[in-house]
């Protein structure tokens, strides 16, 4: 039976490759993911096995915080606590933090947009602090002195002896001396972080926490028990700090910057099952059609005597020796994928230590097993369909297809499927589901479940509506388009499997576009409609909430060409169990904001909270309900609503600037919104508050109009990013429309042989099948748009609650995925149109 | 026919020393093997011969659907030798009617879309009148609109026939029309034949192995190895039995 089944494949070389082509692009997202977590993690051990090298016990800060945290500040009175401690040898102090930016020559602050900008405290005894390994030069001595990372030096074309200026969340610009060059590993930098070092009283200043640690590097008297130890160490500590073996503080570390890098991984894995989803149909549909191809030898076997398990294993064994050989080509080609990552993210300035690449045996067995369970699951209905051909059939002259299913079922079915998905998107986005994980998977699934409904009930209207696609075709070529039209309507199944593939890659396009226009058009709304004021002035990095000195915010204040600035600020907390963020705003806020629907107060006591009117109405908080909010630095304070407001500014729960710098170790300020004063130009205002930022490099001093247009562009890139990811699903499927189109016109050589004899020449001909390319491809796009609106404008209505205030579908853009997906299909249907230009007509004749 | 028409219109079709060899060395096949032969205008001809004597592969040369080793073949007066596949296919659907023993008809086309289908392919209208004369003939108006697959066996023969005759072609090549059809069905198609033949002047040639079916034609060539045996005019189905005899058909 194997024999047979090889025999079948080979014979069709090409329906092999592309039913293939779409496993092999899923199993090597899935396997390329797999390869580059492995590989990193690896890096990662590694480096940070020898980050405490030397040491015995670290202390650092207790913190729930795993990704906003900003670190936890300690008295330095801990150490000399930790340095009584019996059978403590020696203690040094450890100090790091967030926001500290090295600037280039030219003033451009290195790095951000993503991973943190970092500084700290290097000891002289370099390597028992945090994986550093000592490429050029010494640890810093005095305090001007400074030590950069590797990669950060590389940028910005620094030498040892050269000088460097960093700014600081705490202290304005200033210059530094380069005494050294640290590396880590291998790797010029940590996934992409910089870092800042210097000796400990410049730590604790440019940090602003003078007096303050983070943490402590232990080494233990030669004899003492570790474990021991550390229980009496961790006794001296505050609650919120702790002390570990440093062999389970390096595993803490690897497993946060995993942790940190995970989005990537995430990322692919989504697309991993997107293209396999994609996938599915396509292996449906080739062996739906083979198997119609081959009703005659299948009854043929039947009449002769093999069972109907028979059958479907022969349909099965093919499935799985395409799976398995696909799978084993998208591993290799996973392992190319994880590389190309690798220098991507390289070229965009994070570089990963190095290391080869790890392919473990959980790679292989999830890939292998993924791809595999993709392919059989396909072919299983094709399968069993196959076994239902009668042996009567292998007499029949006209062994057409397998009977369509009937109609009635197909809308059940489809009806069912429908409704589950509604229903789970519904609840995804609607109810309170405690987590975003439910949350998401219920809307995942919702979106699967609707799009399966989407291809079973589109069987049911692909006649009519291809007819209504195909008629301009018909209209412009005549004969070759009335054929096309024709021949993607008479076999709906057929016709709307392959649809449905691209239907998934648009719907997903679409969605992502409805999203991003809609974003674009809230960020338009908000800054046009919502700020009483011109000029924003903000951190350069607003991903890594790097703040900027309080100090530019009263200096701006007290221009004269200012009439009111309002300060916002913002920071991580944990509420409910889950780290959010927390707003604080100051007194002038209602000058500048327009808010509406305002019940209590604007101007929140110390503890006092504002809170969103979609979330107050959602968690039934009123006026004078307590809320908990845990801080990092303070711990859980409990706060009492004082005011309820809607406004795009009150995105979460909003505490005063009192409130905040009592709770948060850096008092930064976050934006700050400023009116001009009459009498003075938008651009005077500029150009003064700007004149006020040079001392603060990593203060943007910009308008609204610039800002808003900057958010929008930045939006922009990502969609484009999506768009790109999403646009390869595209490709699969179009290799999907390929497939079909061959098969096709394999089975209707007889027909064209036909056409050819009573005059329908190869230019025709080919102009026949490219149409019918287009026309299903359009199918499948219109069903997608109008699914991706749908889907779109579900998750609006979800984020209402979130401050989304547009709704906006733009209509060209979306009409032009629709175009370019027909012309590409027409670009993959050229080999399909030129094998059946080049049938031979004496094959429709010859009468067997 | 006026007697002033050139010469080369006398004839619809005419093949000249006509070789056609299929493979080489051991596996050589000749299955013509230099024939002439020509059909006149408004002539009915009948090809018949043992299996495998050559009827289909002289049809399939003569209507330009397969090219002959050597030797040359013109329709209406133009040698197909010197024509690209353009131009042959221009020419089958200006000039040439085809009815084939089985799957005549596209089937997602009705009836009379698959009538009128060289017309459209060419971008042409059928003249009304010469539709419905043809129509009426076959007897199929009321089934205009039904798609072949709810046709009978005979009706589709018959939607062939009259979509061979709609654009008045030089010359309607029939293989073995009536091979699948009972004899009913069968003799009402031939029937239909033999008055396009009679009341409109069509040419036709037609490959058949039933001797009943040569009998509605003017001539039949008999083939036997590749080669013309024999001519007979005026055919009855009791002279054609006796002459296959002599052939060891
Ligand atoms: N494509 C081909 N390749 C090789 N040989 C062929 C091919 N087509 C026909 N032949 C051979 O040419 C000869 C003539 O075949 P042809 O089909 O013309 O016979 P026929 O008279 O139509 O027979 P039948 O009555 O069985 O239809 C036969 O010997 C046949 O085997
Ligand atoms: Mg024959």
């Amino acid at each position: 039976m194997l024999k047979a089944a090889l025999k079948s494949l080979l014979a069709h070389k090409t329906r092999l490759i592309l039913t293939a082509i779409s496993i092999i692009l899923g199993v090597a997202f899935v396997a390329g993911t797999f390869v580059y977590t492995d590989t990193t993690d690896r890096a990662f051990s590694t480096i940070m096995d020898d980050a405490f090298s030397g040491l015995d016990i670290v202390v650092s800060g207790d913190s729930d915080f795993t990704f906003g945290g900003t670190g936890i500040y300690f008295d330095e009175s801990m150490l000399d606590d930790i340095a009584a401690v019996d059978g403590v040898e020696s203690v040094v102090p450890g100090i790091d933090g967030f926001g500290t930016q090295i600037l280039d020559p030219d003033g451009e602050p290195i790095g951000g947009g993503g991973p943190p900008q970092l500084s700290g405290f290097l000891p002289e005894e370099v390597g028992t602090a945090g994986g550093f390994v000592l490429r050029q030069g010494r640890a810093p001595a005095s305090d001007g002195e400074v030590v950069i990372d590797a990669a950060s030096a590389d940028t910005g074309g620094y030498q040892v002896g050269d000088t460097v200026a960093i700014v600081s969340q705490a202290l304005p610009v200033a210059d530094y001396q380069l005494v050294g060059v640290v590396g880590f590993g291998q790797a010029d930098n940590l996934g992409g972080a910089t870092f800042a070092l210097f000796d400990l009283l410049t730590a604790q200043a440019v940090l602003g926490q003078e007096g303050k640690v983070t943490g402590a590097f232990i080494q233990a008297a030669p004899d003492a028990d570790i474990a021991a130890l550390t229980q009496r160490i961790d006794q001296v500590l505050p609650d919120n700090a702790k002390a570990q073996t440093a062999q389970s503080a390096s595993e803490e570390q690897a497993a946060i910057f995993q942790e940190a890098l995970s989005f990537f991984s995430i990322f692919l894995l989504v697309f991993g099952f997107i293209a396999l989803f994609v996938g599915t149909f396509i292996i449906y549909n080739t062996f739906q059609i083979v198997i119609a191809q081959r009703v005659r030898e299948l009854a043929l076997m039947r009449a002769i005597g093999s069972t109907r398990g028979q059958v479907v294993r022969a349909v099965l064994i093919e499935a799985l020796i395409v799976g398995v050989i696909a799978s084993a080509i998208g591993i290799a080609v996973g392992a190319g994928l994880s590389v190309l990552l690798r220098l991507g993210l390289e070229a965009a300035g994070i570089t990963l230590p190095g290391g080869g690449l790890v392919i473990q045996a959980r790679t292989v067995i999830v890939a292998l097993g993924v791809g595999v369970v993709v392919t059989v699951l396909s072919a299983l209905a094709p399968a069993l369909q196959a076994s239902r051909i009668a042996p009567v059939a292998a007499m029949r002259q006209d062994a057409g297809r397998p009977r369509e299913r009937s109609l009635l079922w197909r809308t059940i079915i489809g009806a069912l499927l429908l409704a589950a998905g509604i229903a789970s998107l519904a609840t995804g986005l609607f109810a309170d589901l405690g987590n975003t994980v439910a949350a998401l998977s219920s809307i995942g699934l919702g979106a699967v479940l609707i799009l399966v409904a989407a291809y079973v009930l589109s069987a049911l209207i692909a006649e009519p509506v291809t007819r209504i696609i195909g008629a301009p075709l018909a209209r412009i070529q005549g004969v070759p388009g009335r054929l096309a039209q024709r021949n993607a309507g008479r076999s709906p199944r057929r016709t709307t499997a392959t649809a449905a593939a691209i239907m998934i890659g648009i719907a997903l396009i679409t969605l992502v576009t409805v999203l991003t226009a809609s974003v674009r058009d809230t960020i338009d709304d908000v800054f046009t409609g919502g700020v009483n004021g011109e000029v924003i002035a903000l951190g350069s990095d607003q991903f890594a909430l790097t703040g900027f000195p309080a100090a530019f915010g009263e200096a701006a204040a007290a221009l004269p060409e200012v009439e009111a600035a309002s300060r916002l600020q913002f920071g991580p907390v944990i509420r409910d169990g889950s780290e959010t963020f927390v707003n604080a705003i100051d007194d002038n806020f209602p000058e500048l904001f327009d808010v509406d629907d305002l019940e209590g107060s604007l101007t929140p006591s110390d503890t006092g909270i504002i809170v969103p009117r979609a979330m107050a109405d959602s968690n039934d908080w009123q006026l004078g309900t307590t809320i908990d909010l845990t801080f990092e630095q303070t711990g859980t304070v409990t706060f009492t609503v004082e005011g309820i407001a809607d406004s795009t500014f009150i995105d979460s729960p909003t505490i005063g600037r009192a409130a905040y710098n009592a709770n948060f170790a850096i008092p930064a300020d976050g934006q700050i919104y400023f009116r001009i004063a009459d009498g003075f130009t938008v651009e005077e205002g500029v150009a003064a508050i700007s004149a006020v930022a040079e001392e603060f490099p990593t203060v943007n001093v910009q308008t609204l109009g610039e800002f808003s247009a900057e958010l929008q562009d930045s939006i922009g890139q990502v969609l484009s990013l999506l768009t790109a990811l999403l646009g390869l699903t595209i490709l699969i499927s179009l290799f999907g429309v390929m497939n079909t189109l061959l098969l096709s016109v394999h089975e209707r050589t007889r027909e064209i042989g036909l056409l050819r004899a009573v005059g329908l020449d190869r230019t025709q001909t080919r102009r026949m099948i490219r149409s019918e390319a287009s026309i299903i491809a359009t199918l499948g796009s219109l069903l997608g748009v109008g699914l991706g609106i749908f889907f779109g404008w579900a998750v609006v209505q979800g984020l209402e609650a979130e401050g989304f205030t547009g709704f906006s579908v733009p209509i060209p853009t979306l009409l032009l995925w629709i175009v370019v997906t027909a012309l590409l299909a027409v670009v993959f249907a050229l080999l399909p149109a030129w094998r059946a230009s080049r049938l031979d007509v004496l094959d429709a004749i010859s009468y067997e | 026919m006026t007697a002033a028409a050139p010469a080369v219109d006398l004839y619809a079709a005419r093949i000249d020393n006509g070789v056609k060899v299929y493979g080489s060395g051991q596996a050589q096949v000749v299955a013509l093997d230099g024939i002439t032969e020509t059909f006149k205008f408004g002539e009915f001809t009948a090809i018949m011969g043992p299996s495998g004597s050559g009827k289909s592969t002289l049809l399939h040369c003569v209507a330009g659907l397969d090219d002959l080793t050597s030797g040359t073949v013109a329709i209406g007066g133009v040698e197909l030798g010197s024509l690209n596949d353009r131009e042959l296919t221009h020419l089958r659907r200006e000039k040439v009617g085809f009815i084939f023993q089985a799957f005549n008809l596209v089937p997602t086309l009705s009836a009379e879309e698959n009538i009128i289908l060289p017309l459209s392919i060419a971008g042409r209208r059928a003249e009304p009148q010469w539709f419905d004369t043809v129509v009426d003939t076959i007897g199929l108006r009321d089934r205009l609109a039904h798609r072949p697959s709810e046709l009978s066996g005979g009706q589709q023969q018959r939607v062939a026939a009259a979509r061979a005759l709609v654009s008045r072609p030089a010359i309607v090549f029939a293989d073995e029309p009536s091979g699948n059809l009972d004899s009913a069905s069968g003799n009402e198609l031939l029937g239909f034949l033999r008055r396009a033949v009679d009341e409109f002047g069509q040419t036709i040639l037609m490959v058949t192995h039933d001797p009943n079916a040569a009998s509605y034609a003017d001539r039949i060539v008999f083939l036997d190895d590749g080669k013309v045996v024999d001519h007979m005019t005026q055919p009855t189905a009791d002279k054609v039995l006796d002459r296959m005899k002599g052939i060891g058909g």
